[in-house]
């Protein structure tokens, strides 16, 4: 239960050192109470033995000779006290300062001649003839011994909360050091670097057992997202080598064939086909290439405000040549870190759509704004929009949606800039405008790349 | 001009040296990067064409190897490949710039020439080609004298014009140097932008200063 509770490396410090705590406190409570039993023990069996051998005494020699010992005792100054007092409750022996106690064994206080108290561990116990004897002993150097203890023990306990708390600081900071190693190494992979594995510790312990599954992980992504490039690339080259070969063709044709005859529109028209199969191919190309990650690699910071303002500068005249309007609410000085062309890439993607998918008089506006840690760039139109239930259409690559809306396009307009708001870290997300649609790239302002982890 | 060609695909290799040797351009082709660093040591080029993908290793690698020869002269990238990462890393490597085939012949020369031009340096301020003058730090500009009022990315059209010097610039060219995009949007922005620089600059005047060439792009006029 308690393992289950437990999230943080500090809270199992804290676990560590309370258990400590506990412990030293039970281990040192029990130690106390068994050593103040057996000193009350070895007290009350002095007390037990001189009364025995004074009882012994009075049977041998009588009350005089009982009288005699203690008295000699007394004046010897010996570790006991007594005080005797006859059938009729005369006191025989003993202070006056002494309390007569009832049989038994009693904690009491005697006083001395200055009249400062002495506790006292006593037994009290008929002798023959109706005498009544009380031996007893002062128990100061006992308390005294058991007070030593327990300042020892404090002192023990103190060390060992201590040594408790260093050692779960030293532990909590060998975790903190295993974890930010791994870390940054899997932030360092959602940047791009897929080489980057994280550092054994050679212990062989948990850490680098957890590590060396998580390399073995990361190798296989690396390997993966290999393959894909090593696929894409073999596919372009392939793909292009035979492409290019056909537009020489017909480039050189193009020369061949004398101005004004009839071939000539249809060569022309085949250097267009053959112009459209490449971007159609660039695009998806490019999809593939940017939902790999590995452009991550490239990523800067820059001032998205100004570049956003240079798209709208440069597609407001777009606009108007097509008879509607784009605006912008630009928030200056945003910063963010990607790449600048896929990022002005999608913005000319979004821009285009709304202007393309809509008639003239559609009114269009780009918003770059800043919401708590996050930076929306937003673009809205006032045209026909989508129904929210094609949104997910209209994502899709070759969505039919977008092959209604958009003949000429080639339906991979919207994925592209999905893969990229991903491949930010971000979302993209498609609102109703009523009318019209609106699409966000959702990003994270500069210095805000996720940390997975301990923090 | 001399260029060496480093490429493996002979039906590509043998229509660049064509295109190139019609320019008025002396080619030599090598088919490997090996034999192609081994040209470089022997004799001058102006100019290194090398594909990305050779027989014997990356192109790029090649391109690493001649820089830290002390190869200076422009290195012009081809590649079937496309993609972010291969331009980064050709760029990253030495390579002054990228061509992803199939190419028009008309956007090769223009690259070239382009490349040539540049490293020959060309940083001063004010530029003159026929009646257009500009001014680069001040971004003016003037046709016979008359000042022209211009937007930023009309401006940069203009710019990219002037210091070609009557050659043609390609659409491509013109969106990865004024716009930074190297990548082809649906709509023509290039086209757009054009249109109106065209409007401004012949405002008054009898004749078009620019030139537009179906599929290879646009140039000034000497005469205008």
């Amino acid at each position: 239960m308690i393992a289950r509770g437990v999230r943080s490396a500090r809270q199992i410090t804290l676990l560590f050192v309370a258990g400590l705590v506990i412990a030293g406190v039970l281990l040192g409570g029990i130690a106390y109470l068994v050593g103040h039993d057996a000193i009350r023990g070895q007290i009350d069996a002095r007390i037990e033995a001189e009364m025995r051998s004074l009882r012994h005494l009075q049977k041998q020699g009588g009350n005089r000779a009982l009288l005699a010992a203690i008295d000699e005792d007394d004046e010897r100054g010996g570790s006991f006290d007594y005080v005797l007092v006859n059938a009729w409750g005369h006191r025989l022996s003993g202070e006056r300062g002494h309390p007569l106690l009832a049989i038994g064994w009693r904690d009491a206080v005697f006083r001395d001649d200055a009249g400062n108290g002495i506790p006292v561990r006593a037994l009290t116990a008929p002798l023959d003839d109706g005498l009544r004897l009380t031996v007893a002993t002062d128990t100061a150097p006992a308390a005294a011994l058991l007070r030593t203890t327990l300042v020892l023990l404090a002192l023990a306990l103190l060390v060992l909360i201590v040594l408790a708390i260093g050692c779960g600081l030293l532990f909590e900071r060998a975790i903190r050091r295993r974890l930010d190693l791994m870390n940054r190494t899997a932030v360092a992979i959602i940047a791009g670097h897929l080489d980057s594995r994280i550092a054994l510790s050679g212990h062989g312990d948990e850490f680098d057992q957890l590590a060396s599954t998580f390399n073995s992980m990361f190798g296989r992504v690396e390997a993966l997202i290999g393959n894909l490039r090593q696929v894409s690339s073999d596919v372009a080259h392939e793909l292009r080598t035979p492409i290019t070969h056909l537009q020489n063709r017909l480039e050189r044709a193009l020369e061949e064939i004398p101005p004004g005859s009839p071939g000539l529109e249809t060569v022309d028209a085949a250097i267009g086909d053959s112009e459209r199969i490449l971007s159609l191919f660039s695009a998806l190309l490019r999809i593939s290439e940017v939902e790999s990650g590995t452009v991550r690699r490239y990523f800067r910071t820059f001032d998205l405000s100004a570049q956003s303002a240079m798209v709208v500068e440069s597609y407001s005249a777009v606009a108007e040549d097509k008879g509607c309007q784009l605006l912008s609410d630009i928030e200056p000085d945003i910063l963010v870190d990607g790449d600048v062309e896929l990022l002005s890439q999608a913005m000319t993607n979004l821009i285009e759509n709304a202007l393309n998918h809509n008639g003239p008089g559609t009114r269009v506006t780009l918003v770059i704004e800043r919401c708590e840690d996050r930076v929306a760039l937003r673009v809205t139109d006032d045209g026909k929009g989508i129904d929210e239930a094609d949104f997910p259409l209209a994502l899709r690559r070759f969505g039919r949606l977008e092959a209604r809306r958009n003949p000429a396009g080639h339906g991979l307009g919207l994925p592209l800039v999905q893969a990229i708001a991903r491949l930010h870290q971000g979302a993209l997300e498609l609102q109703d405008a009523r009318p019209g649609l609106r699409v966000t790239i959702w990003l994270r302002s500069e210095g805000q790349q996720p940390r997975v982890g301990t923090h | 001009m001399r260029l060496l060609l480093i490429e493996d695909d002979i039906a590509i290799a043998d229509y660049i040296g064509a295109c190139l040797s019609n320019a008025g351009h002396e080619v030599r082709q090598v088919p490997e990067g090996q034999s192609g660093l081994v040209e470089t040591k022997n004799e001058h080029f102006d100019l290194l064409i090398v594909d990305r993908i050779l027989p014997d290793g990356d192109g790029v690698l090649v391109v690493d190897s001649l820089r830290k020869s002390g190869f200076t002269n422009p290195v012009l990238m081809l590649t079937a490949l496309g993609s972010i990462e291969d331009r980064v890393e050709g760029l990253r490597h030495g390579a002054d710039d990228y061509l992803v085939k199939p190419f028009a012949q008309a956007e090769l020369l223009a690259r070239i020439d382009a490349l040539f031009r540049r490293s020959k340096g060309a940083f001063q301020d004010v530029h003159e080609y026929a009646s257009i003058t500009i001014n680069r730090r001040r971004r003016e500009a003037w046709r016979a004298g008359q000042r022209i009022m211009l937007q930023p990315r009309e401006f940069e059209l203009l710019e990219q014009l002037v210091l070609h010097e009557g050659r043609y610039v390609s659409k491509a060219m013109m969106l990865e140097n004024v716009w930074n995009f190297h990548f082809h949007p649906d709509t023509n922005i290039v086209e757009t932008h054009m249109s109106r620089l065209r409007q401004k600059l012949n405002a008054g005047f009898a004749s078009d200063a620019i030139q537009t060439a179906r599929r290879v792009g646009y140039r000034l006029r000497d005469d205008c």
